[in-house]
């Protein structure tokens, strides 16, 4: 609370005192300040404008049933709570609506945003991985240009390196 | 490098007199999408000048503390320190 006015995480604080909540503007701020290659370059204002419109349907169309999945399948376990079916079922289908329409739009391009990888590409990152924990992997593995998105993107040097490095200290933490 | 640092009891703060204040500190927990989101940017970025503090959600660790105060993105800049509960508060419809 004393970072994220609704208790939650992730939180970042500086040494100066600047604190920042909510995971994407977090993100983008690092981005911003370190210069990582992960954002359109602010003075082409229309590719600005096409990262912001992949990013809210991100949030909005992926993001929020693959949350409410998430939840049910995965948080309720450790809560010992058993997961709602009718919840699941309802966000499956947007899920898949979202893909279907996503598997045409990746014909076009290479990642969510246009031609290069961005941050809206690592926004989708832990949720995807999420569904494939609980089952649901085929939704991405069945369409053919989501399928070859999700490759290109889990298999950048960096990302695949931190992916086996959580796995390597998820199967230590189990033992 | 960063940093990492589980922390049950809440109190990072002696943990921050290292020999090298990292760059900021990255509250999160393991297993969050949302924590893992940002961690994911920073190996990305090849950023590794921070500290990781991950706290235990079931314990409550997240929502230890009094309520902070906003300094940096104040609405209203004249008001000064904005305590964040009157910002969430919906304030009356004018008619």
């Amino acid at each position: 609370m004393k970072r994220h006015p609704w208790g939650k995480i992730p939180v970042i604080t500086f040494p100066e005192g600047f604190t920042l909540y909510e995971s994407r503007a977090i993100c983008k701020y690092l981005a911003r300040k370190y210069s990582f290659p992960l954002l359109p370059r602010d003075s082409d204002v229309k590719a600005a404008a096409l990262f912001d419109q992949a990013q809210s349907a991100e949030m909005l169309y992926f993001a929020e049933p693959a949350g409410r999945i998430a939840f049910e399948k995965f948080a309720k376990r450790f809560m010992g709570l058993p997961p709602d079916d009718a919840v699941v079922s309802d966000a499956l289908r947007s899920v898949e609506m979202f893909f279907d329409v996503a598997e045409r739009l990746l014909q076009h391009k290479d990642y969510m945003a246009g031609k290069d990888f961005t941050l809206t590409d690592i926004y989708y990152i832990p949720l995807i991985q999420r569904l494939f924990a609980c089952g649901y992997g085929d939704i991405i593995l069945s369409r053919k240009a989501v399928s070859a998105w999700w490759d290109r993107c889990i298999n950048r040097p960096s990302i695949q390196k931190m992916l086996a490095m959580d796995k390597e200290a998820a199967a230590a933490a189990r033992k | 490098m960063s940093k990492l640092i589980t922390n049950s009891s809440g109190l990072v703060s002696k943990l921050l007199h290292s020999s090298k204040m990292p760059a900021f500190t990255l509250y999160g927990a393991r297993g969050s999408t949302n924590t893992d989101r940002v961690r994911l940017t920073l190996a990305e970025g090849g950023f590794t000048d921070y500290e990781l503090v991950l706290l235990n959600l079931q314990k409550g660790e997240q929502k230890v503390g009094e309520p902070f105060f906003l300094e940096f993105d104040a609405p209203y800049p004249h008001v000064g320190k904005l305590k964040i509960a009157d910002v969430a508060t919906p304030s009356p419809r004018k008619t």
